[in-house]
């Protein structure tokens, strides 16, 4: 029964509890706001009359907009569970009140409108102020299981309302009914206390506290709400929703009131028959939404997808109208009711809950109260307006209306798998990105703020802002920003100059007026140590207009030594061979200092012929291993400079340098350099050199990575995609490597990644169930042994997989950053996992969203266990040594290295032998250094 | 108006913790503070409070309180407060209140966990302040 129970509801094990906790305070509370909504709905036909209903809305409409401010001022001084207290309190009173004065036959016209605005006011901020209650126990994911159950719940207390005015009116009559609403409420209030003590509430990682809410002022909201055109969509489809609700409202009771009356002929309605008659069509409308809210919305949502189905509302209500302005009869005005009261309910809110998980993180809450608190109110006061300017034309009005959400339904449609995306991605820092890039990036109005910034920092009086001003403009490589930039720095000191002097080398900026203004600093300059590097920077550019002797070439200061060899081999051809000797002479000499300079000659000659450059190569390639990470450097610029055709064969040595260096800048440089040589030569990047530079890109960091990716990018895609076509399958090869290798070939050619993607998929969900599965169950099958480390391996082996296959995915769905999708998915929040599982549900082919669900989502053990049978059948039962033995055959070394470990810990028979047959097979220097500490112990 | 991107990247040069970085990490980092102002007397957050964020001050003065009330540091532009708790992932160990009014820049957990593995420069300013810290915490425990 119990399966039954969570099998029907989608609930997992263990979540049984807390949901029929939430579902019993929906139906409680709905229970009494249906009785008073109903109640006070036929009261004020029967006593005012339908006619006087677009004043009554505008009424309700300005409290709305009262109301809601206080719940809004209320959020930001409270909980949510205070507010809803409050809220229930408020109800109960209410009711008690209104019974009161109902059974003292007090019949002031004014009391009728006050308990229709009473009652609507209560039913709007119960609905906002519960779903917000909600929200903070459940993530996207939940929500889409287990929100049906609550809907559904709501409706069930909707039924029980509709039931009682139907059997207990003539009896407890109208303030009897209300009494027991207020026992109700009574109830919904004992259980929400109960919640708020017992659930754990998620933490969304975008807020301080628990307490806290968003602090942005109103002009910031409307900027961030203008910035997303999905948010904008929503908001309208949901402002025209609210318009349709009230206008549609109005025009099914004033058929009500008048087709009711119509054929008793007697001119009056008995009491409570239209309050009786609307509670029994509600009970059955809830009936309906009960059946539709369980069955049927979910599994519409799973077929159809969330952007589908958000259709179903736009397309009712159209049709009801288009037939309800044909012919006036009181089905279509039922039909008007089920539409409101039904489709509303359970495909309108419960599409809204969810499609507002793709509205940016910052505006998300907002968007809900927008929408909960505000849109509801400025709706009924616009449609009131509508009805009291057009008193005749209520059904027009609705078509309109209905032709209007649909249009726009259709622009949330499209938007939507984007949104979703991007409200993941904008939690993404973006380091790979230039000033250029977030210039282009922002409206015409932060360009130009931005830019008045940068040139304002120019004149700050530190140094240290100058400077990194000065770094920004050059980095735009604008020249008509230089004359400022130069300016500035004339004012710079002899280090402030020095280090712009090298930021002009590294943006590679040949603008004439930049060497006009070194010449100038040379010629003013009163520190010697400026003076040499002037001249040397300009030296390197050759624009260094003196004279060179011969005894300059020995000069006793490297960089002017530098500048006159630098000078002298640009202006006078044939001296070429002596200016060669002295840099051979640089080259020999003890002086790290000296090498270095040699080595940035050696990088500025020979531009123009290959032969030259080649033989400068061919130097400086010794430099690359050289102990000093100065000279390392240096030598690594002149393959950058100097790197080029015929350059291809020097790649390997490239690579091996790759592998043994650790700094950052030799890395970047290196790689700049290849990714030169790819460019400009074909075919350069083989089979072998290739998989070693995968296989030393597993040490890189980020930003080293993202440059192998750019610099392998450069090559011809017919000849690299096989081979690394060939890399991302080899399951060989660490899974950082496979991965670079997918996002190159993404690069030169995504069909063949897509094309292959499944193949790929299949074996690396078959490894990680394979290691979920039995790391799951190893331990409770050898209860004697300690075998929490084989574990461990085998667990943290499935994770690896994991994040291999989402990474995969992310490059094959040609997402900009798949890592955000991993650090998403293995987030503490459940929030942040069930939003990147949602986007990768959004990115991906549904056959293969289905194959990694199981994998991805966070589901209780029981189901992820339920779920690896389901993929491999039954798992053979593989003894601990036969385990062992599988994981000595892994591509993984931790695999290896933990197989190993356990056997010398056990002293398994013969494990001396096996491991070393492994050191003997397998020649892999960390195993073998690894298995001979463990032999020798 | 509010503040540009490259005024934010400026305000993080001067700040301890990112003061090694070159712009273009600066204003990738810039994008992602959050702006929060605050009154005078105002409180940031209390001892106990689930955390999530690292305070940057912009503008303006906090003092930092211990769970008993008493005052123990206050803190000004450039500085910044609230980093531990992301790390030990306890509640808060201490309330924050400012003196006056207050413009903060905050950056969240993910965040800032992502500059760390992007910044080996940042991680050392951290722990180059906490190193700094380990002296008083050997002698109060010697003195204990």
């Amino acid at each position: 029964m119990q399966k039954f129970f969570r099998k029907a509801f989608g609930l997992y094990a263990g979540e049984g509890r807390q949901a029929l906790c939430f579902a019993r305070m929906a139906m409680l509370w709905a229970f009494a706001s249906t009785c008073l909504d109903t109640l006070s709905d036929g009261l004020f036909l029967e006593r005012i009359g339908a006619q006087f209903l677009p004043r009554a809305y505008f009424l309700v409409a300005c409290g709305m907009l009262g109301v809601s401010t206080l719940v809004l001022y209320s959020l930001k001084k409270t909980s949510p569970y205070r507010i809803l207290t409050l809220a229930i309190g408020a109800g109960a009173l209410l009711c008690l009140g209104s019974a009161l004065l109902l059974s003292s036959s007090y019949e002031h016209p004014l009391f009728w409108y006050g308990l229709k605005i009473g009652a609507r006011l209560f039913f709007t901020v119960m609905l906002a102020c519960s779903w917000t209650f909600i929200d903070q126990y459940h993530d996207l994911q939940d929500a889409k299981r287990v929100y049906p159950l609550y809907g559904a719940s709501y409706f069930f207390g909707t039924i029980l309302a509709g039931g009682a005015i139907h059997w207990l009116l003539p009896s407890l009559g109208f303030p009897g009914l209300l009494v027991l609403s207020s026992l109700f409420l009574l109830g919904a209030f004992l259980e929400t206390r109960n919640l708020f003590r017992k659930a754990a509430p998620l933490h969304d990682d975008t807020v301080e506290g628990s307490l806290s809410t968003p602090r942005d002022p109103l002009p910031r909201v409307l900027r961030l709400i203008l910035r997303s055109p999905f948010t904008i969509l929503l908001l309208l489809v949901s402002l025209c929703i609210q318009l349709l609700i009230t206008v549609t409202e109005c025009n099914y009771l004033e058929a009500f009131g008048r087709l009711l009356e119509a054929p008793s002929g007697q001119g009056s309605i008995g009491e409570g028959e239209i309050a009786s008659f609307l509670g029994t069509c509600r009970a059955a409308i809830a009936g309906v939404n009960l059946f539709m809210g369980i069955f049927l919305y979910n599994r519409w949502v799973r077929k159809f997808g969330l952007r589908n189905v958000l259709l179903i509302t736009p397309l009712f209500f159209l049709g009801v109208y288009t037939f309800w302005t044909m012919k006036d009869a009181l089905l279509l005005a039922i039909l008007g009711l089920f539409a409101v009261d039904g489709i509303l309910f359970t495909v309108e809110d419960t599409s809204f809950n969810l499609l507002s998980g793709a509205v940016p993180a910052k505006l998300r809450s907002r968007v809900r109260i927008i929408n909960d608190s505000f849109f509801e109110p400025i709706g009924m006061l616009l449609s009131a307006l509508l009805l009291l300017g057009f008193e005749t034309d209520g059904l027009w009005i609705g078509l309109s209306l209905a032709l209007l959400v649909l249009l726009l339904s259709f622009g949330v449609r499209s938007f939507y798998p984007k949104a979703i995306f991007t409200s993941l991605k904008e939690n993404a820092l973006h380091f790979e990105r230039s000033l250029s890039d977030w210039l282009s990036f922002s409206s015409r109005r932060e360009q130009k703020q931005m830019r008045q910034d940068l040139f304002k920092a120019l004149r700050s009086p530190e140094e240290e802002v100058r400077l990194l001003a000065l770094e920004g403009i050059l980095s735009l490589k604008d020249p008509s920003l230089l004359s400022e930039a130069l300016l500035s720095a004339r004012s710079l000191g002899t280090t402030g100059k020095i280090r712009f002097l090298k930021l002009i080398e590294q943006n590679e900026l040949r603008q004439p007026t930049i060497f006009q203004e070194l010449k100038e600093w040379l010629a003013r300059s009163e520190s010697p140590e400026l003076s040499k590097w002037v001249s040397f920077a300009l030296a390197q550019e050759g624009h260094l207009s003196q004279t060179v002797e011969e005894e300059d070439l020995r000069h006793p200061d490297l960089f002017l030594r530098g500048a006159a060899l630098l000078t002298m081999k640009q202006s006078v051809r044939e001296k070429e061979e002596l200016i060669a000797s002295q840099i051979e002479e640089m080259l020999r000499s003890p002086r790290i200092d000296e090498v270095k300079i040699a080595l940035d000659i050696l990088a500025e000659q020979g531009f123009e012929e290959q032969k030259e450059r080649l033989a400068s190569l061919e130097k400086a390639l010794p430099f690359l291993s050289h102990p000093s990470l100065l000279v390392k450097r240096a030598a690594a610029r002149c393959f950058v400079k100097g790197a080029g055709s015929g350059k291809g064969r020097l790649l390997p040595r490239l690579i091996e340098e790759l592998e043994n260096a650790r700094d950052n800048a030799f890395r970047l440089t290196l790689l700049s350099a290849i990714g030169k040589i790819c460019q400009e030569e074909a075919g350069a990047v083989e089979e072998k050199s290739l998989k070693e530079l995968l296989l030393a890109s597993v040490h890189f960091r980020p930003n080293e990575r993202r440059k192998a990716e750019q610099a392998l990018s450069n090559a011809q895609p017919e000849t690299l995609a096989p081979l690394l076509l060939a890399a991302a399958k080899d399951i060989a090869l660490p899974e950082r490597a496979r991965l670079l290798a997918s996002k190159i070939l993404s690069r030169l050619s995504l069909s063949d990644l897509q094309q292959h993607l499944i193949d790929i998929l299949d074996i690396e969900i078959d490894r990680a169930y394979f290691y979920f599965y039995f790391g799951q169950t190893i331990q409770a099958q050898y209860p004697l042994y300690d075998l929490s480390m084989l574990q461990d391996a085998l667990l943290t082996g499935y994770q690896s997989i994991l994040d291999f296959i989402i990474h995969l995915l992310g490059i094959a769905g040609s997402l900009e950053d798949p890592d955000l999708l991993v650090r998403s998915l293995q987030s503490r929040s459940a929030k942040t996992r069930a939003h990147a599982v949602e986007s990768l549900e959004k990115t991906c082919n549904t056959r293969i969203f289905r194959l990694i669900a199981p994998l991805v989502d966070d589901l209780p053990l029981e189901e992820k266990m339920a779920a690896c049978l389901r993929w491999r059948g039954d798992y053979p039962k593989l003894s601990l040594e036969e385990l062992l033995t599988q994981l000595d055959t892994s591509p993984s070394l931790f695999d290896k290295a933990a197989s190993a470990r356990l056997k010398s810990t056990l002293k398994t028979p013969l494990w001396k032998e096996q491991l070393l047959h492994q050191i003997t097979e397998q020649k892999d220097p960390h195993f073998t250094q690894y298995a001979q500490e463990l032999l020798s112990q | 108006m509010s503040t540009s991107l490259i005024e934010k990247a400026f305000f993080l040069k001067r700040v301890r913790l990112f003061a090694d970085l070159s712009l273009e990490l600066l204003l990738a980092i810039a994008e992602k503070l959050y702006e929060d102002d605050y009154d005078p007397q105002e409180k940031v957050f209390e001892a106990g409070q689930v955390a999530n964020r690292i305070y940057l001050v912009f503008e303006g003065s906090v003092e930092i309180v211990d769970s008993w009330g008493k005052p123990l540091q206050e803190l000004g532009a450039f500085d910044f407060f609230g980093d531990e708790s992301l790390f030990n992932e306890q509640p808060r160990a201490y309330s924050a209140r400012c003196l006056k009014k207050s413009l903060f820049y905050t950056l969240s957990r993910s965040h800032l966990l992502s500059i760390l593995s992007e910044c080996p420069t940042v991680a050392l300013a951290l722990l180059q302040g906490y190193a700094q810290e380990l002296p008083c915490r050997f002698a109060a425990r010697e003195k204990r």
